[in-house]
């Protein structure tokens, strides 16, 4: 695809199987990708591979891994750790409170009801609509 | 002696007199003593009772009267009539006051004697039966106050709280627990007073507020929210501490026959058990998913990659997923291993169980190899050490596997990478000791005591990223005491755990 050429993915889950399946799809796609087991990785790799768009697990054993990652990247001085892409990909999207950030049909949402992200995928992923959601957001 | 007829004593000096009534009154049933004296008269008082007296008001020696005074003194409860001629009818109404009951003027018929004798027999069987109904009456409140002093050692008693309130919402009745269930210390509540919201929880106050109101509300439970600081609610997530206990309190209208409230009774109960009980199975349910969510997730993704030709033309990595799937599939065998084995053990019926002399070493050696990668994945060493005379144990083979992967698995899941395992087999007195000891988290001294209840597990923050169905310890504490053995379970935080298996053995090899 053209316009994924040079792209690169950074992939953060602690599932190796979803890593494999991912970057299977993402390659194919014609992304380059990188992956990290943790949010703590996840970070430093931000930082050291600056990647274009972030596919994020947040279903960690914790609950809080994965937040913890959004907001010290949103809160980071560098605008593109602010402005970086972030899908989240979870197991638990229909039971959750969370809500994604803006979210065009409610405003009552309060300062930790929301994670500033760009989507919300339930696992397993529907690749042909995270491929579509990915090209939209690269796109901007 | 029938109520109608009774014992009389006549008392005059003159023979007639004495017979005549003799006669009158003997015919009507009644048994007749006659005294010719007053000093007969008290003579015969002291040895006999009576149940009315006839006295003649004129007699020598001792009066009528002195002698109706004398006579009281004996014996209060007997009717007396005196008797008088004419002449003497004041003294006669004087006596009266004097506590005679009635008096009959002489002459008289034989129908005067007997309607006055009738009329003072009849006040005497009135009297006796009050005094009766007043004894009985007597008896029943002293069984009365022995029910409410039974019933009120009951309530003092109970474990529950209880309160009662009036239809003034005054305090009519609390119980010591009520006091320690609230946390009510120092300041009593007084009674016949409101609740006050100084010493009442506001939502219990609020409870009750809505139960006054009433109307077809006749009874309502609630859970009471008790406040909690944040440091207790801290330690009683980690179950090492108790926080204040959970409450719920039942409220209920006391009502009359006719159907008016008359106040409440407030019942209040520590749920606190249940309330546990209900989230670590909660948690449980949780993890259960968590743990069912991972592989089955992972496959599905694989197999989507597969279907959507991802790797069309790459018949080996295609080969490679699908060994993935396969491997994922195992954990959620074990899973379903694990519940199923956890439920066929809580059952209190007989379990299916084939007991055969076993070499636990040849049963440790498959365990180790089996853990062998896992191990391997986080460069942990397991070393297995058996003593060379390890003599049989009678025991199911399938349950022992279990139970010494179960130990193992916990050995690597808790351990830090790059630790070690041990597995020791020796003989002891009488039993054969098996020791799987980690390098790993270690348990705190609080937690030790709780390994192995349902669904328990230890929660610090060096094990919060551990899953596990927290049956693993559950399942081996039930294999371990059904085979009359034993668990030891040692450990320190943050250096390691040993967790020691005692079973017995056979006396002589078969």
């Amino acid at each position: 695809m053209a316009d994924a050429a040079g792209k690169k993915i950074l992939i953060v889950e602690d599932d190796p199987d979803t890593v494999e399946a991912l970057t299977l799809v993402l390659q194919k796609d014609g992304y380059q990708t990188v992956s990290a087991p943790n949010a703590e990785e996840g970070l430093a790799k931000v930082k050291a591979e600056g990647p274009d768009l972030i596919l994020l697990d947040v279903m960690m054993p914790a609950g809080t891994e994965g937040f913890h990652f959004v907001w010290t990247l949103r809160k980071d001085t560098d605008p593109r750790c602010r402005d970086i892409p972030i899908i989240v990909l979870t197991a638990i999207h229909e039971t959750s409170p969370m809500r994604l950030y803006p979210d065009q049909t409610d405003t009552t949402y309060g300062p930790y009801e929301y994670l500033p992200v760009q989507g919300f995928f339930d696992k397993p992923v529907d690749m042909d609509r995270l491929l579509g959601e990915i090209r939209r957001l690269l796109a901007q | 002696m029938s109520e109608q007829t009774g014992r009389i004593l006549v008392v005059d000096d003159e023979p007639g007199m004495r017979e005549g009534c003799r006669r009158i009154l003997s015919s009507q049933g009644h048994q007749v003593t006659t005294a010719d004296s007053g000093e007969e008269a008290l003579s015969l008082f002291s040895k006999d009772a009576f149940d009315l007296a006839l006295l003649d008001l004129k007699m020598p020696g001792i009066s009528g009267m002195d002698l109706l005074v004398r006579l009281r003194e004996i014996d209060s409860d007997v009717v007396y009539i005196m008797v008088t001629a004419y002449a003497t009818l004041e003294t006669a109404v004087e006596a009266t006051r004097s506590g005679a009951y009635d008096y009959v003027a002489k002459p008289f018929t034989p129908d005067e004697l007997t309607a006055v004798v009738d009329k003072a027999l009849a006040f005497r069987w009135l009297r006796l039966e009050a005094a009766q109904a007043r004894e009985e009456a007597g008896r029943n409140l002293l069984l009365v106050a022995t029910q409410q002093s039974r019933t009120r050692t009951i309530i003092q008693s109970m474990a529950d709280g209880v309160m009662v309130t009036n239809r003034e919402r005054k305090l009519v009745l609390y119980n010591p627990a009520l006091l320690r269930l609230l946390g009510i210390k120092g300041q009593m509540p007084d009674l016949n007073e409101i609740p006050s919201p100084e010493i009442f929880p506001s939502d219990l106050l609020a409870l009750m507020d809505v139960a006054y109101g009433g109307g077809e509300t006749t009874m309502m439970s609630r859970e009471l929210q008790v406040a909690r600081s944040a440091e207790a609610t801290a330690m009683a997530a980690t179950g090492l501490a108790s926080g204040p206990p959970n409450l719920a309190a039942t409220i209920a209208t006391i009502r009359d026959e006719a159907g008016e409230s008359l106040g409440l009774v407030t019942v209040i109960r520590d749920i606190t058990e249940m309330k546990t009980l209900q989230q670590r199975m909660s948690d449980f349910v949780s993890m259960v998913a968590h743990e069912l969510r991972s592989p089955l997730g992972a496959i599905a993704q694989y197999l989507d990659v597969i279907l959507a030709g991802v790797t069309a033309g790459n018949p080996e990595k295609e080969r490679q997923i699908l060994a993935r799937c396969r491997e994922r599939t195992g954990a959620l065998s074990q899973l379903v291993r694990d519940l199923l084995d956890f439920s066929r053990l809580q059952h209190l019926g007989r379990v299916e169980r084939t007991l055969a002399p076993l070499r636990l070493d040849e049963i440790l050696q498959k365990t180790i190899e089996f853990a062998a990668q896992p191990a391997a994945a986080r460069n942990i060493t397991i070393a297995f050490d058996a003593a060379e005379d390890l003599p049989f144990v009678d025991a199911d083979r399938d349950e022992m596997s279990r139970l010494f992967a179960n130990l193992v698995d916990n050995a690597i899941k808790y351990n830090r990478d790059g630790g070690s395992v041990r597995v020791a087999a020796r003989r002891t007195d009488g039993y054969v000791a098996v020791e799987v000891s980690d390098t790993g988290v270690g348990i705190p001294q609080g937690a030790i005591e709780r390994l192995g209840e349902a669904f328990y597990r230890v929660r610090t923050s060096a094990t919060l990223q551990i899953t596990g169905t927290g049956l693993g310890l559950s399942i081996c504490k039930q294999i371990i005491q059904a085979h009359h053995g034993h668990l030891e379970t040692e450990s320190e935080e943050g250096k390691g755990s040993t967790f020691r298996v005692l079973l017995p053995y056979m006396p002589s090899p078969r």
